[in-house]
């Protein structure tokens, strides 16, 4: 995602590789949408378009840094969600049935379980997506946000690492609505979720240095 | 290493596959162990996704002293996996899960009635409890979750996930399985609506649950 730009072939087999196991498993759907950094520009897939089935014209290029004519009002909120936080590679917005439910009532959901916590954060906020400041900054501290009636936008410093936020958010808002049906839904404090999230990202930081040296 | 030793340790490599191939865990969540012999068991490290584990990132733990040989750290639940096999001598395998309906279970730390006899027969209880809270690693988790296993093969620990036994490794898988069907029985009776759960189901759940959201 740094240096060289991408063939539009390279996109299709990251999508390939990373998303549509996602799918299929239905922790993801095949209308949720992707934006990809790419150097400074980022690949997106269009509105409306299917992932699962997606064609060479669904893919467009747009660039991060300048301004792009007539962005649809979600890229807007991705251009500025990485121009902002340089760690961010990718965003895919998650609308599978449950992350759509939760976005659409505009409830925060809490980290319910430990893998919550660590990959995601204290909690998933909701804001419409004309809150792009707000949004933008939320993702400073956590790796997704509930956009009001969208779905939740999640991010990933690789699109492996979108993938997994993606699939914990929809296993987020799983927990949220079926947990609701029980006499208590009990949830994970700030304290604890922060320490966790701690933990679990210099785990993981060191685990990337030890890749990196092969 | 001993030929046996390195049999468990490409054991426990191929269950961590399994493990996510079965959309058991995600990445590195989650954790399994082997039992060697009486006093020795083989665990899984921390850290390192499934895809990547080798034979050589298996830690052999001495199952009294919590003392291991590996050259990298071994899963911060390994306690809980010794503590198991100090109290249950008829387990040789142990599979810590975040399987998703065990994990709306969990969040509501409730007691799961078991609806079928045969898998009562296979869970060994009628009723899965679900262990006392605790940190990850802590032996806080380790008590709270043991006590809730009792005689039977599995429990449900408090927001965290699942540890499901076996006297085998498949047969631990099999028990992880059979779990997270009664699981969802489970919620679905709350729900109820017997069609409704885990991802099948989710536009009924969602339109009660919407239903029930206006009305609060």
């Amino acid at each position: 995602m740094k240096g060289e730009k991408m063939l539009k072939e390279q996109v299709f087999k990251i999508l390939e590789q990373e998303i549509i196991p996602v799918i299929r498993s239905g922790s993801m759907s095949a209308n949720d949408r992707i934006w990809l950094r790419d150097t400074n520009e980022m690949w997106m897939s269009k509105e409306g378009a299917s992932l699962n089935e997606i064609s060479e014209d669904d893919i467009l290029s747009v660039s991060i840094n300048a301004e792009v004519i007539n962005p649809d009002t979600l890229t807007r909120l991705a251009i500025s969600v990485m121009s902002e936080n340089p760690d961010i590679n990718m965003l895919i917005l998650n609308r599978t049935e449950y992350s759509r439910t939760i976005s659409a009532t505009g409830e925060t959901v809490k980290p319910y379980v430990d893998d919550i916590a660590q990959i995601i954060g204290i909690n998933i906020k909701n804001y419409p997506h004309s809150e792009i400041k707000k949004i933008t900054r939320l993702f400073r501290s956590r790796s997704a946000v509930s956009i009001k009636n969208e779905g939740i936008l999640c991010a990933g410093s690789s699109p492996d690492d979108a993938a997994a936020v993606a699939i914990i958010a929809d296993k987020a808002a799983i927990i949220h609505i079926q947990g609701s049906f029980f006499e208590r839904l009990t949830y994970i404090g700030r304290a604890e979720s922060a320490l966790m999230r701690f933990i679990y990202r210099r785990k993981y930081s060191k685990q990337a240095a030890i890749n990196g040296r092969g | 290493m001993n030929k046996d030793i390195e049999l468990v340790c490409r054991s426990v490599c191929e269950a961590g596959l399994r493990l996510s191939a079965e959309g058991l865990v995600a990445r590195t969540w989650g954790n399994i162990s082997i039992r060697i012999d009486e006093r020795r068991m083989a665990v899984t490290p921390s850290g390192i996704m499934y895809g990547d584990i080798r034979p050589e990132h298996i830690a052999i733990m001495d199952i009294f002293t919590g003392k291991w040989e590996c050259r990298v750290k071994p899963s911060g639940e390994r306690k809980l996996h010794a503590e198991i096999y100090k109290s249950r001598p008829d387990i040789g395998a142990v599979v810590h899960t975040h399987q998703l309906n065990a994990s709306v279970c969990a969040a509501a730390r409730t007691t799961v009635e078991v609806m079928s006899r045969k898998s009562a027969g296979i869970l060994k209880t009628e009723q899965v409890l679900c262990g006392s809270y605790g940190l990850p690693g802590t032996g806080k988790l380790t008590r709270g979750t043991v006590s809730a296993i009792k005689d039977s093969m599995c429990a449900l620990m408090a927001n965290h996930g699942a540890v499901c036994l076996g006297r085998d490794i498949d047969e631990a898988f099999t028990v992880s399985r059979v779990l997270e069907k009664v699981c969802g029985e489970f919620i679905a009776s709350k729900i109820n609506s017997f069609e409704a759960y885990g991802k099948t189901g989710a536009e009924k759940v969602c339109d009660s649950y919407l239903r029930l959201h206006s009305h609060s």
